[in-house]
């Protein structure tokens, strides 16, 4: 017993002898170079490169903009947020990167101008010149490939500017020589929506387990490859029955419900698919779930309650009730009234807001923290206001 | 300069961060009505006790069970304190898994310890039945040291009523348990549930493993519902409710000072906030070199704060499976894996090369609903020092990062779930990186310093600290765990209310 309360006394001595020997007291941070390679706050690129690609896609390479840092690295599939200042509207948007992950010394994002239904894609088509900076998040999302379980047979199903993220999933597999086998099902209007189409079909010619396969729905007569849409049938015919492959699904909404349709007669596991929706909902009303009195555009008056600077504020806007709330909340253009915002998907939480009152819609594929749900926070980037509300804004 | 411009900017107590110790001090000071302040720099409270969604699942980031909370018609410490806040039991319901723990070795025997001091007692008697004597008087010692944790410092008492208290002090807990057991396979199962404490068995205090050991068993172990994250949220609610401010996305970048007196903290943007006394649940390593004047901060203090080494962080897969647990064969809440019997081999390889000792937690297992029917979550941990990552490459992280993420699957699979591959839907990894960039706890600790015989309770620094109107709570002051800080926090809460009553803070 003595022994052992010794043993304490020993050390409590130690202790202080440990104490002792900090003489010059120094913060050490071992993680911090790692953190802030990897997840930098916020990037700074130029604008290196603009090519089109297409009559209304642009390619758009980046280098970064502070000569002290690189480029975070990311994997295939991934994006970045871009950020912008459109007449004063601070606002943002993710563009998945279609260069190869092995190749840090710039970023490309392809960007397909809308018109007059795009704001941030047409403002980086139209207004967008070479030497220019803008600021960018760091690489996000979790479209990429986990080789914890997608195995080595994968099926990319793009529609249209969906297969960003695949561009650089397969020249990240041909660059590296990976033994994947991999079938890449690429849906297009015409010959002259296809982009990347010449490198892709050099690329498959060259790697003999790189299956490349342009659908186009409306070819001119003279377009030798497949027509038609991504159904079943096609997808049984150019991919066969493999066992254990891996489908990634990424396109715009109405492929997507129609693709839903096709793989519930195929024999495909829930767990081996992943959708993603590229470019964004573009008319929410149309959604499974939006309540049929609610025209696209219905206005409603939202309440904003904030802190800036220790003083309380109140404002009140008009919004429509087919934008999602955080697109509102920055066309507002309240000065000081800044969200912090990323994926715009619902799923990273950075505009996490609190509901005081008010009905609203989410898409039903959005799934938020329970938690969150039942004591009224929001993610305004997936959130359609439906009725007046008022909202707590927690500014960045 | 340092002058309230408007009323909004005063407050009786400013909280920096809302984690679990910021998140206690809060509530137990609203509840004190005063007028309180919460700053967090993310948007959601709770630090490392939260969620996050992928696909259709929300996994849980880090509970796996707290104890001291008990049922609402024998509450323990916690469950009074969440009873007093109005949040049990209508708002917040607590559950207990049938087990403790189970652990299961690499000879594919399982050993089910259940809760309860005898049901404990008795089992191991089954499992190991020719150490009965060597067992039945461990479990005395465990029960003193238990019982004397709740004496308070008083050496005399303790040491002639409860002597084992005293003398486990300096011991590590292989030592401790060596003095009772021979075959190692008992000390390994007893052992079992060091991660929850931090270091691997050879290092950590026996102390500390011992109360907490004794807690379980005792008060039980509990998961509220949801997740930690609903926790969090309905501890901030109740500020929120009780009168206080809760103010998400101000990252506190400097603490004001007024001659040698704490008056209010500085964020990011600028922005002043001022009070009587500033309650900081920060890890204070970074507090005091960073947020301070170096010449405020006394030099004797700084080294006791710096003293203690870096503790563990961990490592973890986080797995949405669409299969129930039944399908899998998933019948305990915490399996603990251990591919050999050699806890020191284990653990000195234990690292981004070799990982030897993982916990397989199915959460469906504690709280059926906490994924969609049919599917199930799964989370695999092991204990990681976050230094290990120091010299990974930027561009390597990923790659080594699968990779371990490999190995801890691969070991599920192998002792525990054969097919888990195929059916997995959504797969999740969380490093010390991830631990460090979301709390900024050097080297991602997760239990702030380490929990060797150096540190622990014996060494505590105090909640009030030496610079006038600023007090501590969190894991670096209180150890880790989610009870002791949501413990720790009410304590640096009750600190303050007895300065401002007493008048030693204050008053301007």
């Amino acid at each position: 017993m003595f022994k052992d309360v010794k043993k304490f006394i020993t050390i409590v001595r130690g202790q202080k002898y440990i104490q002792l020997m900090q003489l010059e007291p120094r913060y050490h941070d071992g993680l911090n170079y790692l953190a802030e390679s990897l997840h930098p706050r916020r990037q700074i690129l130029k604008v290196t490169e603009i090519l089109s690609i297409n009559y209304n896609t642009k390619a758009i390479r980046f280098v970064s903009g502070n000569p002290k840092k690189e480029l975070a690295p990311f994997r295939a599939g991934q994006y970045i947020g871009v950020k912008v200042d459109i007449d004063g509207v601070h606002t943002g948007r993710a563009f998945s990167l279609v260069s190869s992950p092995n190749n840090l010394a710039y970023y490309e994002i392809a960007v397909k101008s809308m018109g007059k239904n795009g704001f941030v894609s047409t403002h980086l088509c139209n207004d967008l010149k070479i030497g220019d900076f803008i600021e960018a998040t760091e690489p996000l999302g979790r479209l990429y490939y986990n080789p914890i379980f997608h195995g080595n047979k994968l099926v990319f199903i793009a529609g249209g500017i969906g297969i960003t993220p695949f561009m650089s999933m397969v020249r990240n597999i041909y660059e590296r020589g990976l033994e994947f086998e991999v079938y890449f099902l690429f849906g297009c209007l015409t010959e002259k929506d296809l982009v990347f189409h010449e490198e892709l079909s050099d690329m498959a010619s060259k790697c003999e387990n790189i299956h490349y396969y342009p659908i186009l729905s409306e070819p001119s007569d003279s377009w030798a490859g497949e027509r038609g849409f991504i159904s079943n049938d096609l997808i049984r015919k150019l991919v066969g029955n493999i066992d254990g492959a891996m489908y990634y699904v990424v396109g715009p909404d109405p492929m997507l419900d129609y693709l839903r349709e096709q793989f519930d007669s195929l024999d495909v596991p829930v767990q081996r698919i992943t959708w993603e929706v590229n470019p964004p909902i573009s008319d929410i009303t149309k959604t499974i779930g939006w309540p049929h009195d609610i025209s696209k555009e219905h206005k409603i008056k939202c309440k904003i309650n904030w802190m800036t600077h220790g003083v309380k504020k109140t404002d009140e806007i008009t919004v429509i009730s087919s934008e999602p709330l955080l697109n509102s909340l920055e066309r507002a253009k309240i000065p000081g009234l800044i969200l912090k915002h990323a994926c715009r998907g619902g799923e990273c939480a950075f505009c996490r807001t609190n509901l005081i009152k008010g009905e609203y819609f989410v898409p039903q594929n959005v799934v938020i923290r329970k938690g969150d749900r039942e004591h009224g926070f929001i993610h305004p980037c997936v959130s359609y206001p439906l009725s007046d509300i008022e909202i707590e804004v927690y500014t960045n | 300069m340092h002058e309230a411009n408007t009323d909004d900017q005063k407050f009786d107590v400013i909280v920096v961060g809302a984690g679990l110790g910021g998140l206690a001090a809060g509530a137990e000071l609203a509840l004190n009505n005063k007028k309180v302040l919460l700053l967090e720099k993310h948007e959601s409270p709770g630090g490392y006790a939260s969620s996050f969604v992928r696909g259709r699942f929300e996994f849980e980031s880090s509970l796996h069970q707290i104890d001291s909370v008990g049922t609402v018609e024998n509450p323990r410490p916690l469950g009074k304190f969440f009873m007093k806040l109005g949040l049990m039991p209508e708002r917040l319901q607590f559950f207990k898994p049938r087990e403790v723990y189970c652990s299961t070795f690499y000879d594919g025997k399982s050993y089910v310890l259940p809760f309860g001091f005898k049901e404990y007692e008795d089992a191991l008697i089954s499992y190991f039945p020719e150490e009965e004597l060597q067992i039945r008087k461990f479990m005395k010692v465990l029960k003193q040291i238990g019982e004397g944790a709740h004496v308070g410092i008083k050496p005399l008492k303790l040491l002639v009523k409860y002597p084992w208290f005293v003398r486990v002090l300096g011991l590590k807990l292989d030592e401790f348990l060596g003095r009772f057991f021979t075959n190692r396979r008992i000390i390994n199962v007893v052992s079992q549930l060091w991660g929850y404490v931090g270091q691997n068995p050879l290092d950590v205090n026996a102390l500390m493993f011992c109360a907490m050991l004794h807690s379980y068993l005792v008060n039980g172990g509990w998961f509220p519902n949801l997740t930690s994250h609903n926790l969090s949220l309905l501890l901030a609610t109740r500020i929120v409710e009780l009168g206080g401010t809760v103010k998400y996305n101000a990252l506190v970048d400097r603490i004001l000072m007024d001659g040698d007196r704490v008056i209010g903290v500085e964020l990011l943007n600028k922005e002043h906030y001022y009070a009587d006394a500033v309650i900081n649940n920060l890890n204070p390593r970074c507090t005091l070199q960073k947020m301070i004047p170096p010449e405020k901060v006394p030099k004797s203090y700084l080294r006791r704060v710096l003293a203690p080494s870096i503790g563990p962080s961990i490592f973890c897969v986080y797995l949405g499976v669409n299969r129930t647990p039944e399908q899998l064969g998933l019948s305990a809440y915490a399996t603990f894996i251990s591919t050999s019997d050699n806890i020191a081999e284990i653990c000195l390889q234990s690292g981004l090369e070799e990982t030897g000792l993982i916990v397989a937690t199915c959460y469906n297992n504690i709280f059926p609903n906490i994924s969609p029917p049919g599917t199930s979550v799964i989370t695999l941990i092991t204990i990681q020092m976050g230094k290990d990552w120091h010299s990974v490459p930027p561009q390597e992280y990923y790659s080594v990062k699968d990779k371990v993420a490999n190995d801890l699957v691969s070991i599920f699979e192998k002792y525990l779930c054969p097919d888990i591959r195929q059916y997995i839907e959504v797969c999740e990894t969380a490093t010390p990186l991830t631990a460090y960039r979301y709390t900024k706890n050097l080297d991602g600790s997760i239990y702030g310093a380490d929990s060797s015989v150096y540190n622990g309770p014996a060494f505590n620094l105090p909640h009030k600290s030496p610079i006038k109107s600023l007090y501590f709570c969190g894991a670096w002051i209180d150890g880790g765990g989610y009870s002791p800080n949501l413990a720790g926090g009410r304590i640096a809460a009750q600190r303050v209310l007895k300065d401002l009553k007493k008048g030693n803070i204050g008053g301007n």
